[in-house]
């Protein structure tokens, strides 16, 4: 199978639905002109003139004119620049964008996608390399997806342009350059919003992780295997409306749970997965719940501090083996 | 109504206590008392009396084992009188009171898997919610299931693995299943079958084969231990090592050595001894020391928090070595004691010392701290200093040596002082000013008036 990187993914993805949809449109910082600052709109000014839109330096326009678009009919993608950056346009994303169509009864709807690059990047520092999913998962009317592998990204992404509610698409900056096998457009399995998947059977632990975070949840998998101990790794890859069904099942299996993300681990987006499965699974549970995020700070500079600031798959091991 | 045995708390400082000995059995009578058992503390051995008559009914703390002071130790009560629910007989699940309960409650039941936990009834179970739910499935009950799971909790495979004690008969005299070949071979070699692992359901010849072989290696690894021995630290001897370590960690330390000429402070002991009165050089060396502390504040403080704490009085601790270790009693108010006093208060600690039976208080708030190795022959050391005090003083032997006085050789006794100083507080030109005046105090005994 033919193997593209998780960026091209992401624009292959545009490229179709604004073949498929007129009415398709993007607007952003530094997106016509440079193709945005990682590459993922490269060649898409040339394909659709007049569809890719830089904007000024002005996320509350980008977000609100986008919400005005939506109502008056378009289907427009939006570019976050940095998912630091949603602050500036909070009253838009969670008033507006996430209210509308309850509030006008359903009359109008809001095919938006809102993307927003995020993660620890190498020295980002505080305010370039955050994970802030955690705070829209708690605003109802607002889907929330990130993906972890090209694939899910390209197939994520076209199911939330084709979605006919605010979707927020968190892209992690670190996988931009990784590659993955996706198949020929023929051979695609389309992505229902909310479905999380079984990347990998296991029956000993159950290792629930999304975007960067599945590559710990992986790498602690492969440890473990080395000790004849078998992990069950699930993608949750939407994490609102997140698919309680298949982590309450691999549970029931496993009868362990290890959540992992590269959010800060207070009140992270994992935490409600932790809270539901104490709720209603707790009689399947034969070890405390193990979660795994970064501490409670901001993000430091220095590299050095940066690496402490990591999650790595040994501690996955370590904690896991410790409640076997 | 049976009460409560509590490890006691014997002196402000003990936080924990290692029973050393129980002296009575369970089932025994106890008279109102006698000595029950004994406690080591990082000080001491203590024996403790019973507070009542009556009959020893439960142990829960064996000998051996550490636990919180007013940890439930054991139970005293009329005979066959039953202990109240929510005790136990096993120490582990003593655990909330100790420190380190849950640690060790799993390491006593991982040791023991196979031993039915002591649980008393309606004691609650820590276990997970899915070993209770296959518990209740599989109808066990859950306070007979050892644990052996993270923390100590009862987990899923400690139900799977569980055989209830009439399961556990029932299976118990159906023979083991072996091969002909393996019965015969296991015969000869006086073999349990029992012992055998089957690879394949029945015990075959390659099993019995592969049961020889480990238990072989296994009888190497121990004759290989035989040149070694591990032996647990007693409660003195992992006090001596912690409280030698923190000293070291906590004081930068400095020792000056300087020698004394001994030859007045001889006559003076063999004035006192004319007059029938004894004193040994330690009792003189408390008394001289004692005054120059008084001149030397520096030398007699503690510090704390980037706070001198100076002692306007001179608790002087004696070093005494034991078999076991060694121990640290102090006179309290030396430098206002006089010398028979002081002479017979280091007898009758020394003695106390080596009978185990000295007072905690007698270890507490010293001052500072002489330590004499002159009978071994010593010539220097660098003692460490007995913390939170800030200097101590080591005694060498005395001896007679060629000096020069008054351009002329002649033989004088001479005995080394070895001082080791917190640099923290005590500066080099201090600490030895301050062997300056014990050596000019010693050498000029009469100052001892002025």
């Amino acid at each position: 199978m033919r193997k593209i990187t998780f960026s091209d993914a992401t624009r292959e993805a545009m490229a179709e639905e604004m073949e498929k949809y007129p009415e398709v449109f993007v607007m952003g910082e530094d997106i016509a002109r440079q193709g945005g600052i990682f590459g993922q709109f490269k060649g898409l000014p040339d394909e659709f003139p007049g569809r890719v839109i830089d904007t000024p330096i002005s996320e509350t326009f980008i977000v609100g004119g986008g919400v005005g678009a939506a109502l008056g009919g378009a289907r427009p993608v939006v570019d976050m620049h940095f998912a630091d950056f949603i602050g500036v346009c909070m009253d838009e994303v969670f008033n507006q964008m996430a209210k509308a169509r309850y509030m006008f009864g359903g009359q109008a709807k809001i095919p938006l996608v809102l993307r927003a690059p995020d993660g620890l990047a190498g020295g980002g520092a505080a305010q370039h390399s955050q994970s802030v999913e955690s705070w829209f998962i708690h605003i109802p009317g607002i889907k929330v997806v990130a993906p972890s592998n090209p694939y899910d990204a390209k197939m994520v992404l076209k199911a939330a342009i084709e979605c006919d509610d605010p979707v927020l698409y968190f892209e992690n900056k670190v996988l931009y350059k990784e590659s993955g096998e996706v198949p020929e457009k023929e051979d695609e399995v389309p992505y229902t919003i909310g479905k999380a998947r079984v990347e990998r059977e296991g029956k000993d632990v159950t290792i629930v992780s999304y975007s960067i975070g599945m590559k710990n949840a992986r790498a602690a998998a492969d440890l473990l295997a080395k000790d004849g101990i078998s992990a069950e790794v699930v993608d949750l890859i939407t994490l609102s409306p997140w698919d309680k069904e298949c982590v309450l099942n691999s549970v029931k299996k496993t009868h362990r749970l290890c959540l992992v993300s590269e959010c800060v681990k207070q009140g992270g987006a994992l935490a409600e997965v932790a809270a539901t499965v104490a709720e209603e699974g707790l009689e399947y549970l034969d070890a405390p719940i193990l979660r795994y995020g970064a501490p409670f700070t901001p993000i430091p500079f220095a590299p050095t501090l940066e690496k402490l600031y990591r999650v790595y798959p040994e501690d996955l091991v370590k904690g896991i083996k410790g409640v076997l | 109504m049976a009460t409560e045995i509590l490890m006691p708390k014997l002196g402000l400082t003990m936080t924990e206590g290692t029973i050393d000995e129980w002296k009575k059995k369970v089932g025994d009578a106890v008279a109102k008392g006698e000595i029950l058992f004994s406690v080591e503390t990082d000080k001491l051995t203590n024996d403790v009396e019973a507070e009542a008559d009556g009959v020893l009914l439960a142990i829960t703390v064996p000998a051996g084992e550490t636990v919180a002071c007013k940890t439930v130790i054991g139970w005293l009560g009329a005979a066959g009188e039953a202990v109240p629910a929510g005790s136990s007989s096993a120490p582990a699940e003593a655990a909330p009171a100790s420190p380190e309960g849950e640690g060790k409650g799993a390491a006593a039941a991982a040791a023991a898997p196979a031993a039915a936990p002591a649980r008393a009834a309606g004691e609650y179970v820590l276990a997970t919610p899915y070993a209770k739910k296959l518990a209740k499935e599989k109808g066990f009950d859950l306070a007979q299931i050892p644990a052996t799971g993270y923390k100590g909790v009862v987990v899923a495979k400690d139900v799977e693995s569980f055989v209830p004690a009439a399961a556990a008969a029932a299976a118990a005299p159906a023979a083991v299943k072996a091969s002909p070949l393996a019965e015969k071979v296991a015969a000869d070699l006086g073999i349990d079958l029992a012992d055998v692992k089957a690879a394949h359901g029945r015990v075959l010849a390659e099993d019995l084969l592969r049961y020889i072989a480990e238990t072989r290696e296994k009888k190497t690894d121990d004759a290989a231990g035989e040149r070694e021995e591990v032996k647990p630290m007693n409660g003195m001897r992992k006090a001596i090592a912690k409280n030698m370590l923190a000293s070291v960690q906590t004081s930068p330390t400095v020792t000056f050595n300087l020698g004394i000429d001994m030859t007045e402070m001889k006559r003076y002991r063999e004035q006192l001894k004319a007059k029938e009165i004894k004193v040994s050089y330690t009792d003189l060396l408390v008394k001289f020391v004692a005054k120059a502390l008084t001149e030397f504040p520096l030398l007699n403080c503690s510090v704390e928090d980037n706070k001198i704490i100076y002692k306007h009085y001179v608790n002087m601790g004696v070093a005494v070595a034991l078999d076991s270790g060694l121990l640290v009693p102090n006179i309290q108010d030396a430098d206002k004691k006089s010398l028979t006093q002081i002479s017979a208060e280091v007898k009758e600690m020394a003695k106390q010392a080596r009978e185990g039976k000295l007072p905690p208080e007698k270890l507490k708030g010293g001052t500072f701290t002489i330590t004499n190795l002159g009978m071994y022959g010593i010539e220097s050391f660098t003692p460490i200093i007995n913390q939170p005090e800030v200097a101590i003083l080591g005694v060498n032997t005395m001896e007679d040596k060629v000096v020069v006085r008054n351009g002329e050789m002649c033989i004088r006794p001479i005995m080394n002082l070895s001082l080791t100083a917190d640099h923290r507080v005590v500066d080099g030109s201090v600490a030895a000013e301050f062997l300056q005046r014990v050596k000019s105090l010693m050498e000029n005994p009469a100052l001892i008036l002025a």
